[in-house]
């Protein structure tokens, strides 16, 4: 879970595992503090999420590519699977920072609406409207790319 | 739920992390932990030595504001005395001009008795 927030956000292993290691030492400490199975997890993913986002914060200041400068990627059929994933996860890592962890959360973790809200400090509203709108973004695009064959 | 969610929790599947992760941050862990009592048993050390250093200083202060008080003593005393001899010396000047004036005046009052004598 840890390690996979990272990597699907940042789209780099070597980062991610670091941040990931951060995380567990971290935990090590606070240990004492969580009461329970489901307060770890809470913590564990918050604090991965926080720690993902001030690492793309600061390496996008350091290289920042715009939105729509970023290639679509250049594959491929609707039945072709493997492919079809590999260009979402294209497009997800193409967007800004705080759509692109809505996505995650959302979609990896299968968290509600309202356990994103919480984990990144914002309105319910703001997150359903985000994640509204990254849907219809990333519909259009893999329409581009596939045809019609993704609703 | 539509296909394009359907797609995305399949391309955004859990992914596992590299081999030997979990063997890294066990062993991550350990070196925190080494590093940390080593820490505490540093400033332990330091505390101590710091604790016996605190001794002779503090010796040293009392030592010093013991004498420092001694030495304001002497100084005041030293000025008290100073004071009184030059009051003594101002009463002394001053009695003694006044008994050249107190002589003028007899002087001159005596010159004026006999002169009316004569008259």
């Amino acid at each position: 879970m840890v390690f996979s927030i990272a990597y699907r956000f940042l789209r780099d292993a070597a980062t991610a595992e670091e941040l990931a290691q951060d995380v567990f030492l971290k935990l090590h400490h606070e240990l004492p503090r969580l009461e329970s199975a489901d307060h770890v997890k809470f913590w564990l993913r918050k604090v991965i999420t926080h720690r993902s986002l001030d690492y793309a914060r600061s390496a996008y200041r350091r290289h920042a590519v715009a939105l729509d400068e970023i290639p679509e990627p250049a594959v491929a059929s609707a039945d072709s699977d493997p492919l079809l994933a590999a260009a979402l996860r294209k497009m997800v890592a193409s967007l800004p920072h705080e759509a692109r962890m809505i996505v995650v959360l959302r979609y990896q973790e299968e968290m509600e609406p309202h356990e994103i809200a919480e984990m990144l400090a914002m309105p319910v509203a703001t997150v359903k409207s985000r994640l509204r709108r990254t849907l219809v973004l990333l519909r259009g695009k893999a329409q581009r790319l596939m045809g019609e064959t993704v609703r | 739920m539509n296909d394009l969610e359907k797609q995305l929790r399949h391309a955004l599947r859990r992914s596992d992390p590299p081999r030997g992760f979990a063997e890294r941050v066990i062993a991550q862990i350990h070196q925190d932990s080494d590093r940390e009592s080593h820490r505490n048993v540093s400033s332990w050390n330091w505390g101590l030595k710091l604790r016996w250093a605190a001794i002779p200083a503090l010796a040293a202060v009392l030592v010093f504001g013991f004498w420092f008080r001694a030495y304001e003593q002497r100084q005041q005393e030293k000025e008290a005395l100073a004071a009184k001899q030059q009051v003594m010396l101002a009463l002394r000047i001053t009695g003694s001009k006044l008994r050249m004036a107190k002589a003028k005046v007899k002087a001159v009052e005596d010159e004026r008795l006999k002169t009316e004598n004569t008259l």
